[in-house]
Formats: structure tokens, C-alpha cells, sequence
């Protein structure tokens, strides 16, 4: 998910969901930034996604 | 990132059967050894890689970036994944924690930086990060984003911080609950 020109400074925020099992998950936020931060955001989503298919993770409340 | 460009970066994904993946894998922890990096935080990094393919590629991420602070920020970004992949057993059924709502959320991010001003302070008074690093096997990186950032501080790494600088867990940990 995409945020454009948010908050005091305007910036973009990225949301990273997860769609599991008919679920869906919130896993990660960051502020865009460049493509190269984008692309590490990503490599940490996939180990989200991964465990979240182990079923190991902790949920913080439902949205 | 588009659709495609993600399942590309699927394909840079560790498969055990990959003979020269290991390779990659063993050059990359020698690169990172080094740099200073503990071994502790090498080895950590290496079953993490074996297990979770985002971790491989972060691995092969920093080997190939030359930007000095984002190669700290995926450093930083290993060891919080090694925190957070420490249970040696996954819970079984959905974990629970507790909610935080958003309105406490500024209060929370005041005292948890003002915990971390009089740690960063005891640390500086015992040594300084550097050495802390070096008795922790945390990596730098991954301390001046612990003291430097409103996140929390995990447990585990205040105990570890407790252990190196001789102090009571009490110590840290008081004011840690009271967050």
C-alpha cells in the first residue's frame, strides 16, 4: 500500500500487507526513501511472509 | 514495486540445493568478519539465511552495496530479524500482545527515548558503543539504532547490555517496565 504526501514533512509511506490464507496482515511500515530501500523493506516482508505461513509471529490488535 | 519486479526478487531466493549459494553465503560472513563484525552476529546471520530467504538476499544486499550507511542500516535490520527469530520453539496458536493505541503512542516514543538518553549516557560513562559491541557481539550499527530510535528495546538485548557493562538486569530492566 501507497501513502502519498502524508504527516508534517509530506512524505510517502509504504504499508507492507500480506495476504495469507484468506488473511490479511499487516506486517512492516517505512518511509519511501529510494529504490534501494524499497528493495531491503521488501527482503524483510519476505521473511514476515515466511513466518507468518510457519504461524510464527505475534499479533499487536486487529485493525 | 511492481508485480513483476517482485516475483523476479523471488528468484534470488537460497535453495539448499544450490552448490554455489553456500558458496556465496561463506564469502559474504568472511566479508563481513572482515569489516569487525562479531562472529557471533555471522553465525547467527548464516542459520537465519538458511532458514528465511529474505534473509539471504539482505546478506547478498549488503555484499554488493557500497553506501556505508545503508549497509549499517541492513546490518541493523539482521540483527533486529535474529531478535526476533530467537524463539527456539513458534508458538503453535496466534500470539497475543498487548494493543498499543495509537493515542499513547507519542507518550510511549517520549519515555522510551528518555529511557535510552540516560542508557546511551551509562553506556558512554562505561566505555562507549564501540566497546559495548565487542562484549555484546551486537554489531554498532545495531546499537546506535537501538539508542538512537523510539523502538523498543527488546528484552533480550537489555539483558545482553546488563551482562557486558556488569550491571543488575534490575537496572535496566526497572526502567524498562515502567515504559
Amino acid at each position: 500500500m501507497k501513502w502519498h504526501n502524508i504527516g508534517n514533512g509530506k512524505v510517502q509511506l509504504r504499508l507492507a500487507v500480506a495476504i495469507v490464507n484468506h488473511k490479511i496482515f499487516l506486517c512492516q511500515w517505512y518511509v519511501k526513501r529510494d529504490d534501494k530501500t524499497d528493495q531491503k523493506e521488501l527482503n524483510r516482508f519476505k521473511i514476515k511472509i515466511q513466518k507468518i505461513i510457519e504461524n510464527g509471529y505475534e499479533a499487536r490488535g486487529i485493525l | 514495486m511492481s508485480t513483476l519486479a517482485f516475483n523476479n526478487s523471488l528468484k534470488n531466493n537460497f535453495n539448499p540445493d544450490n552448490v554455489d549459494q553456500f558458496i556465496i553465503l561463506g564469502e559474504i560472513a568472511n566479508s563481513m568478519l572482515a569489516t569487525g563484525i562479531s562472529r557471533e552476529f555471522v553465525a547467527s546471520v548464516i542459520i537465519l539465511a538458511f532458514r528465511y530467504a529474505g534473509a539471504y538476499d539482505l546478506m547478498v544486499m549488503w555484499s554488493t552495496e557500497t553506501e556505508s550507511q545503508l549497509k549499517d542500516e541492513i546490518i541493523a535490520d539482521l540483527q533486529e530479524e535474529i531478535d526476533e527469530s530467537s524463539k527456539l520453539i513458534l508458538p503453535k496458536h496466534l500470539e497475543k500482545k498487548d494493543y498499543l493505541h495509537f493515542d499513547n503512542l507519542d507518550e510511549i516514543a517520549k519515555n522510551v527515548m528518555a529511557f535510552k538518553k540516560n542508557l546511551k549516557a551509562e553506556i558512554e560513562r562505561w566505555g562507549g558503543v564501540s566497546k559495548l559491541s565487542k562484549e555484546t557481539g551486537i554489531p554498532q550499527a545495531s546499537l546506535s539504532r537501538l539508542l538512537n530510535t523510539p523502538s523498543l528495546p527488546r528484552r533480550s538485548t537489555l539483558e545482553k547490555i546488563a551482562k557486558a557493562m556488569h550491571l543488575k538486569e534490575s537496572q535496566l530492566l526497572s526502567h524498562w517496565l515502567s515504559i
